[in-house]
């Protein structure tokens, strides 16, 4: 990486690790790390064709964080997280059009889509047939 | 203190390293320019713990921004 952020992080509580792209998405990543962004402070690299590399590191005490965590509760927590977020994109892609069809029908039932079709539903040539019928009136 | 750091194109948008350097001008120095399949950003600040603020407000904007 050529910098000092990984020279100090022995130093200052942070761990870095390897993920295999091949098991987990970039998207899985980078979600995980996102929510993480407020408890430590993270770096993504990409040493390698298939590999993300994630440093992670503890933030300093602070009034909106007064108890220090624990980098390897951290690190395991981010695995979890990890392995949560890769498991929920599998089964958005196994149901996400199911799921999407059942919504479609849960909202047409309940009529949210009332707005009426530009045009009449008639049969336009009925319309005009009836139209040149008189009625007959005694 | 200067570091030079890669950073993944895979991870990391222009926009978002765009909106940090602005969202930090008042506190550090930065620039970036693309090489290859990364970027390559150079960072000026006073203290370590302002590049890894750096460093986290740009993953979460690409974030923010990859995902949607």
């Amino acid at each position: 990486m050529g910098s000092d952020w990984l020279d100090t992080d022995i130093a200052e509580s942070a761990v870095a690790f390897t993920v295999d792209e091949r098991v987990y998405s970039v998207e899985a990543v980078l979600r995980t790390a996102y929510w993480f962004t407020d408890r430590a402070y993270l770096f993504i690299s990409k040493p390698g064709e298939y590999t993300l590399r994630v440093h992670l590191k503890i933030k300093p005490v602070s009034l909106e964080a007064p108890r220090q965590e624990s980098v390897s509760d951290l690190a395991g927590e981010f695995g979890n997280a990890l392995l949560d977020n890769q498991l929920r994109e599998a089964v958005e892609k196994r149901t996400g059009k199911i799921r999407e069809l059942l919504v479609m029908k849960a909202v047409a039932e309940a009529g949210a889509l009332e707005d009426p079709a530009p045009g009449s539903p008639n049969d336009p040539i009925a319309d005009q047939q009836q139209a040149d019928l008189t009625q007959i009136t005694s | 203190m200067t570091t030079t750091i890669s950073l993944t194109l895979r991870i990391y948008t222009q926009e978002a390293l765009e909106q940090t350097i602005k969202a930090f001008a008042n506190i550090c120095t930065a620039s970036f320019a693309a090489a290859h399949d990364v970027y390559v950003l150079r960072i000026t600040a006073p203290q370590q713990q302002i590049k890894d603020e750096f460093l986290n407000y740009a993953l979460a904007l690409s974030a923010q921004q990859l995902l949607g």
